[in-house]
């Protein structure tokens, strides 16, 4: 048994007293399981300069920051509702990964559009980040450092203020590429689409340029809303992110507007949805039905018949590309169409739509990701060709 | 014969209309396409070269194209502009481009 150091009581007793008020601390718990403490949620004190009368929120990350399973999607719009809140009554939040061991490009895309369009909206907020400790033989010591590297891949640490962390040296993730715009600007878009391999044909770029266009544009022309003399509510800003492993590349476009569900009723007379929908065969007008729906919108756009393209680009990558795969996520749904030739399966929690022939699933959810966000996944082969 | 390479317009077309992002359709129909119709007194073929940008969104092609005929030029014109169309890099887009002023033309005929 180790022997009692009566030397070291007093500091071994102010660190336990410190332990446990940091303990009787209110935190918020972790962003899947639960709500944001109600402490946090009280108004900001009014004048200005005035300290506030809790400790600062520590908002925690899901040990999953994924979008693509049911379970994850519901923990992670749980975690980004929880962000929102603290921050709307609280000029500092701490955003804590210590429970987080994985992360996709579509979530981190997300999670950073979403403390962009924060820091932007609360003019005094500021964010802290708590990452798991690098010590070996810590708690936390199966932290492989995916987190901090994807965090730093995609800006994360400069846009909260944070010194920079040493780049990952997995070549998943140093691939990476995002940036974001509020115009619809070609060279934006191209500048991402030339970080990919020299291999990629000059054709096949050109067809995910013609994607990428026309989902920005849309984020632009009709994502944010507008008030009666049509001005702009919100900062309309997209975010774009292009990454690539040995098999495949990824395009992500997201933005932070009212959703698809939204705009396609108020855009689009009912008519012609009736009619997009007959054809598709659409029974209902859940988040996913809609934007199935949305995909096949070639003309007829704000009552403008000769507008209204950019859903048959976003889904024509699929046709260009047998082996490739389209997701949009908006609000409460999701809709996938895989290219003919699709050689992946698609992950249990989507339910395939009647006569697609295995090619198109959807999904609704409880939780709405509060905007939307279209990845485009295509085979390194067929970029290639 | 008057050639117009879009590249000299811009490497990066861009969305439909201007206050959406620059280079957008409408620029280069009103700034390109437009004034060159217009000084073409002597009803010359204009050759349109869309090879050597990096991609082109349809709404781009449409408000370009087909916007002509929107816009009251003569479908005639406009279709010879069509037949003369350059897109070697990616043949389909000559295509889409005529399905655009068509449509456009049935519009306007309603």
């Amino acid at each position: 048994m180790k022997k009692f150091n009566r030397s070291r009581l007093r500091h071994r007793l102010n660190a336990a007293r410190r332990r446990l008020e940091q303990a009787k601390r209110p935190k918020g718990l972790t962003g899947g399981q639960g709500d944001l403490n109600q402490v946090f949620l009280n108004p900001k004190p009014p004048v200005p300069g005035a300290t506030s009368h809790v400790s600062t929120p520590r908002i925690q990350a899901p040990p999953k920051l994924d979008i693509y399973s049911g379970d994850n999607f519901g923990a992670f719009c749980n975690f980004l509702n929880n962000l929102e809140q603290a921050s709307r009554y609280n000029d500092r939040v701490i955003i804590c990964f210590r429970n987080t061991h994985r992360i996709t490009a579509a979530a981190a895309l997300r999670l950073l559009a979403s403390v962009s369009n924060l820091l932007s909206t609360y003019e005094n907020l500021s964010f802290g980040c708590s990452i798991p400790s690098r010590r070996s033989g810590h708690k936390y010591k199966q932290y492989d450092r995916v987190i901090e590297g994807v965090l730093q891949q995609i800006g994360f640490f400069k846009m909260i203020g944070q010194p920079e962390r040493t780049p990952t040296k997995r070549a998943d993730i140093a691939a990476w590429s995002q940036l974001s715009g509020e115009l619809a600007d070609g060279s934006l878009a191209a500048s991402l689409l030339n970080s990919l391999p020299p291999s990629i044909t000059k054709k096949a770029k050109a067809q995910l340029y013609k994607g990428a266009i026309e989902a920005m544009a849309n984020s632009v022309d009709h994502a944010y809303p507008r008030d009666e003399n049509g001005a702009q509510l919100k900062e309309n800003r997209w975010w774009m992110l292009v990454g690539r492993n040995q098999e495949k590349i990824t395009l992500i476009v997201c933005d932070l507007g009212v959703g698809i569900p939204v705009t396609l009723p108020k855009k689009h007379p009912e008519s012609m949805l009736r009619a997009i929908f007959q054809k598709c065969r659409i029974l209902g007008n859940s988040d996913a039905e809609m934007i199935h729906a949305s995909t096949f919108i070639k003309r007829t756009r704000t009552h403008q018949t000769h507008r209204g393209k950019g859903g048959a680009d976003i889904r024509s990558i699929t046709e260009h590309f047998p082996g490739a795969l389209l997701s949009i996520r908006s609000n409460r749904g999701c809709y996938i169409v895989a290219g003919e030739k699709y050689p992946g399966t698609i992950r249990p929690g989507y339910a395939e739509i009647d006569g697609s022939n295995g090619r198109e699933w959807s999904a609704s959810y409880s939780h709405s990701i509060c905007g939307t966000l279209i990845e485009w996944t295509v085979s390194l082969k067929e970029l290639e060709a | 014969m008057s050639t117009i390479f879009v590249t000299d317009f811009s490497e990066f077309p861009g969305a439909r209309y201007d206050s959406l992002g620059p280079n957008s359709g409408e620029k280069f129909r009103k700034t390109v396409l437009i004034p060159a119709i217009k000084a073409n007194e002597n009803k010359e073929t204009i050759t349109v070269v869309l090879d050597g940008a990096f991609g082109y969104g349809s709404s781009f092609l449409d408000e370009a194209f087909g916007g002509l005929i929107r816009d009251g030029i003569d479908e005639n014109t406009v279709l010879a502009i069509c037949d003369h169309i350059v897109s070697e890099e990616d043949p389909s887009l000559k295509i889409e481009i005529i399905q655009w002023v068509k449509e456009a033309i049935t519009e306007k005929s309603k």
